[in-house]
């Protein structure tokens, strides 16, 4: 019985050692392809962003930090900076005049209807412009 | 609202940033580049980043002019492009790994012929727009559905539980776009529920998630979910999909079925509020998978104490804390041998199961506040759901008892898996055939 199975399992091994050229001539055949791309089409609408002051001068620069670790002192830093260098400069800072704003997109951070209120919040403040920091 | 921005972002990140910008429709927001890190450094290194920073702050705050916006679609997303190419199938493979079409694995080249047999598994026509999948805000028809699904390697009749994860995907409450930009390691989970499991032999029992001979539904499906988030969505590694390590389930999505027969409550769709005989899909995003790998408990409510200690040190503690994210569901994954024991031990209604957990996963605030030690007013000022609680108090780690969802599946065997999630809502479709 032992002396069997050792027959028909070298019997195949054979078969298959013999059938692997056939096997490799079985490759797919160079052919044209017609595809449908999954590329697809972005939508997009684009929106028009508002142009940026040729001078900081007498301006109101709005500060906005979004919590995350050491945005806060890159900001305070930037604040000194700009009121050093910049002639009747006026800071407003958002985190801290308005410290509930200081959130991370996403819950259990920010819904987008929080996203919108900081938004009113900071406009608000009338700024020239708002410097934000992402940290990370 | 007409008012200039200047975004400071670390060098790691401003690739996520600006694409976020740009979903949003700003074709050329201005950034200012500083190097990576920003957090985790001293006070005296960020302060100097702020110093070697300021040049180029000033020069995008004065100087920077926004590039005329360019019109985004050009032609319509039905019928999709046709493309020709000559070669073997290895050759086509290799044009659409090139492409950034494929995610490693070998694809079945979308032909017509392929795309238009498979649209014979919905009746929905193949222009219909599902949505637009973010953030690179690809638009999904019906068409474009099944030319993935051909790429997976689905079979027709498996069309509808796509088209329902989809839809179910692209609904805001589930949060797609902050699940494929995020460093978080998230990846979707698919539960499907009802007769449908069994009609298409979608994996349920032994290794419900672990592939094998029976699971072609559960794997294919699974691959047409993310190659449809990953390339049309756009959402790959490095960016815009900003993972810090990522998962592989973030390759072939999560895909199970509800054990329903060996169910001890009601059907998970009936609790999600649909009607017994539909079938239904439940889509999660999920971050951790924590085994519950108990063999020698004597009660359910031994087992479910257990489970909420893991929840809480696993979701609360060592990711986010998500009371105060309201849409949020957490996930139990309950193997047929747990639920029984729970379900004889006394607790007779999922609601019950609920409200053990709710109480025994509750996280010791102390442990909360060391997640935020390097930024103290967080825990009280942005996560104000926590505000009043004492060091001491045990808070708990979602805001009711109702969102910790319990699924019936898997087979033979004393494991159950925690699921700690994104934050977002577990959304439910029926599917239609």
């Amino acid at each position: 019985m032992k002396r069997n199975f050792s027959f028909v399992l070298i019997l195949t091994w054979v078969a298959g050692f013999l059938a692997l050229p056939t096997l490799s001539a079985a490759k797919e055949a160079i052919q044209e392809w017609e595809l449908v791309s999954p590329a697809g089409i972005v939508s997009i609408k684009p929106v028009k962003q508002a142009p940026h002051p040729t001078t900081l001068e007498g301006k109101t620069v709005a500060l906005r930090w979004n919590g995350k670790q050491n945005g806060n002192n890159f900001l305070n830093r930037l604040a000194e900076l700009l009121t050093e260098k910049v002639k009747n400069i006026k800071i407003v800072k958002i985190y801290e005049r308005e410290p509930w704003t200081n959130l991370t997109a996403g819950p259990p951070y920010m819904s987008a209807e929080d996203a919108k209120r900081i938004a009113r919040t900071i406009a608000g403040y009338k700024p020239d412009l708002v410097i934000a920091s992402q940290a990370d | 609202m007409g008012i200039p921005t200047v975004t400071v972002a670390s060098s790691e990140f401003v690739s996520l940033a600006r694409n976020t910008a740009l979903s949003q429709g700003a074709m050329d927001a201005c950034f200012v580049t500083v190097p990576h890190p920003m957090g985790m450094i001293p006070l005296n290194e960020i302060r100097k980043k702020a110093d070697e920073a300021f040049p180029a702050i000033m020069k995008a705050a004065t100087q920077w002019k926004p590039e005329e916006s360019k019109a985004a679609a050009v032609r319509p997303p039905y019928p999709a492009e046709r493309i020709k190419l000559t070669g073997d199938r290895e050759a086509v493979n290799d044009y659409f790994y090139k492409k950034g079409w494929s995610l490693g694995l070998e694809i079945v080249p979308p032909t017509p012929e392929r795309v238009a047999a498979m649209l014979k598994g919905t009746t929905r026509l193949p222009g219909e727009i599902i949505g637009v999948v973010p953030p690179r805000d690809g638009i999904l028809t019906v068409e474009m559905a099944a030319v993935y699904a051909v790429m997976a390697g689905c079979r027709p009749e498996y069309m509808p539980v796509l088209l329902a994860a989809l839809e179910a995907m692209l609904d805001e409450a589930h949060g797609w776009r902050a699940a494929t930009t995020t460093t978080n390691p998230v990846a979707p989970l698919v539960v499907v529920s009802g007769p449908i499991v069994k009609e298409l032999g979608i994996q349920n029992s032994t290794g419900a998630l672990g592939g094998g001979p029976a699971s072609r539904p559960n794997v294919t499906i699974g691959h047409a979910i993310n190659l449809i988030g990953d390339v049309l969505g756009g959402s790959k590694p490095p960016t815009p999909d900003a993972t810090t390590l990522g998962q592989t389930a973030n390759i072939i999505a999560m895909v199970l079925g509800e054990n329903e027969a060996e169910n001890p409550w009601e059907p998970f769709r009936v609790e999600m509020g649909f009607a017994r005989q539909k079938s239904t899909v439940t889509i999660f995003e999920v971050r951790s998978f924590a085994n519950n790998n108990l063999h020698d408990v004597k009660t359910g409510q031994d087992l479910l104490t257990i489970m909420g200690s893991v929840m809480a040190s696993v979701g609360a503690v060592g990711e986010t804390t998500k009371p105060c994210a309201p849409g949020n569901k957490e996930l139990i994954l309950m193997s047929p041998e747990h639920a029984s024991l729970v379900f004889s031990s006394g607790l007779k209604t999922k609601g019950e199961v609920q409200k053990f957990l709710f109480e025994k996963s509750k996280v010791q605030r102390s442990l909360l506040e060391l997640r935020y030690s390097a930024n103290p007013g967080k825990l009280d000022n942005t996560v104000n759901c926590f505000k009043g609680w004492e060091k001491w108090d045990a808070v708990p780690m979602v805001a009711k008892p109702e969102d910790i969802l319990v699924v019936v599946t898997g087979g033979a065997g004393k494991h159950s898996v925690y699921m700690s999630t994104n934050g977002y809502a577990a959304v439910t479709r029926e599917i239609k055939k």
